[in-house]
């Protein structure tokens, strides 16, 4: 036996170890709870705790990584051009996002309850971890509730929605990617401005999934965010129709899509303030 | 006259040995989440945790201790720490079976016995996945992304085999 004082004890201590697990099964094991729910146990803590650490193996890592690939360049000049980086990338972002509102608003002028549009705000985030298993997709951006994030607010880039804000910490924050398998949401056909539920997957797929077999849909269809239920902004990309699987026996159809967010060289992304 | 530690002694150093394990998995799941690489691979050497653990704990430890493994793992993934447990524990009581008959003495055997342990884990949580979560689909690159990322782990696990092999021969 390891506790060699206890000894004595020795039915207690398997007496706790069954209540931890129960209790740790209880709280986590089933899917049915809502994910919020569900990360706000102990195990926060330790998410709080190695913040720390976490911060600094990524600058060690970012620190090396930048020493390997840019070797011959000076060091101010390259810290210059990441923050030249990133405020193209606000303005890709802004100038993308009036284009939107542009075209919405001709699209949009016939109909008499239109209301425009406002101008979404941004929080700047730096992603510092990324999931340790495979089976789930999650990153960690370096933002927490001292700059101003909390649940649920959406997650895009430049290139399109990469997700939501899952677990708010002091200075940082769990984002849950549309690629989880987790993951739902509503879009929008840009062809036939038609309605579909786009999720995610184990292997980190986007997937249209419950499709009628007449359904409205081709290789290469834009797919955009739809606004619908108020959580993700309208007209964001989510991706592009790889291509649809057809079977002649089932009543319903599938569709892989290609993500409009490359999520593996994802550095930087823009946590959206809601209005 | 016996050279072998008092059993105090040696529950001692057990504990002490499972603390600086854990302690370097948790710095190593640091290292990978911010790691820039593909992140459909599994990189998390909980399987070299569990080798270790199949030769050094028995199944209440390995209980104990997987539940502290899981509660550390969640800080890094979405993984739900019950589901974790579950499925590594799983593994580990098929090591800790093995591990009366076998054991792991040269680097082949240390290569093997990871690629078999890191395959095992991956497969268990696809097994409780597709139980706990409906709309879960097999696909064949899930697998193949399993299979490679075991054969990386042992890769990794050869390139560290020193102290690995002195680990799991001095119990």
């Amino acid at each position: 036996m390891l506790f060699p004082s206890v000894n004595r004890q020795k039915s207690w201590l398997f007496f706790l170890l069954v209540i931890l697990i129960s209790l740790n099964l209880y709280f986590h094991f089933t899917f049915s709870g809502s994910l919020e729910e569900r990360s706000r146990f102990l195990d926060g803590i330790f998410a709080r705790a190695l913040y720390p650490l976490q911060k600094l193996f990524d600058f060690t890592e970012t620190s090396v990584h930048s020493g390997a690939t840019s070797f011959s360049r000076m060091l101010e000049a390259e810290s210059e051009n990441k923050k030249m980086r990133v405020q193209i990338e606000e303005q890709e972002l802004r100038l993308y996002e009036l284009e939107k509102l542009r075209a919405d608003n001709a699209r949009l002028k016939g109909l008499v309850d239109f209301k425009q549009a406002q101008p979404l705000n941004f929080i700047t985030a730096r992603v510092i971890g990324r999931d340790a298993s495979i089976f789930f997709k999650t990153i960690e951006i370096d933002r927490g509730f001292e700059d101003g994030i909390d649940n649920a607010m959406p997650v895009v880039s430049p290139a399109g929605v990469v997700g939501r804000v899952l677990r708010v910490g002091p200075k940082a924050s769990n984002i849950l990617l549309v690629t989880d398998i987790n993951s739902k949401m509503d879009a929008v056909v840009q062809r036939s401005r038609t309605r579909v539920i786009v999720g995610g997957s184990v292997e980190g797929a986007l997937t249209l999934r419950f499709l009628p077999r007449r359904f409205d849909l081709r290789q290469g269809d834009e797919l955009v965010t739809s606004g619908l239920g108020n959580f993700f902004p309208p007209g964001f990309k989510i991706g592009v129709v790889l291509g649809l699987a057809q079977d002649p026996n089932l009543v319903l159809q599938q569709a892989e899509l290609e993500a409009a967010v490359d999520f593996d060289s994802l550095e930087e992304v823009f946590v959206v303030k809601q209005k | 006259m016996s050279l072998e530690p008092l059993p105090q002694e040696r529950q001692r150093e057990v504990l002490k040995t499972t603390f600086i394990v854990i302690g370097l998995w948790t710095l190593w799941l640091l290292f990978i989440s911010t790691l820039s690489y593909s992140h459909r691979l599994s990189m998390s050497a909980v399987a070299v945790v569990l080798l270790f653990g199949s030769f050094w704990w028995t199944l209440t430890e390995g209980a104990f201790f997987i539940l502290l493994m899981s509660w550390i793992f969640h800080a890094f993934s979405l993984t739900p720490p019950g589901f974790y447990w579950i499925s590594i524990f799983c593994v580990f009581a098929i090591l800790k079976i093995a591990s009366y008959r076998f054991s792991v003495r040269s680097p082949q055997e240390l290569g093997i016995a990871v690629l078999i342990a890191a395959l095992l884990c991956d497969f268990s949580q696809l097994i409780f996945l597709k139980q706990i979560a409906p709309i879960y689909v097999f696909s064949f690159s899930t697998l193949g992304f399993i299979i490679l990322s075991a054969f990386l782990q042992a890769g990794l696990a050869l390139l560290l085999m020193r102290p690995l092999l002195s680990l799991f021969s001095t119990k």
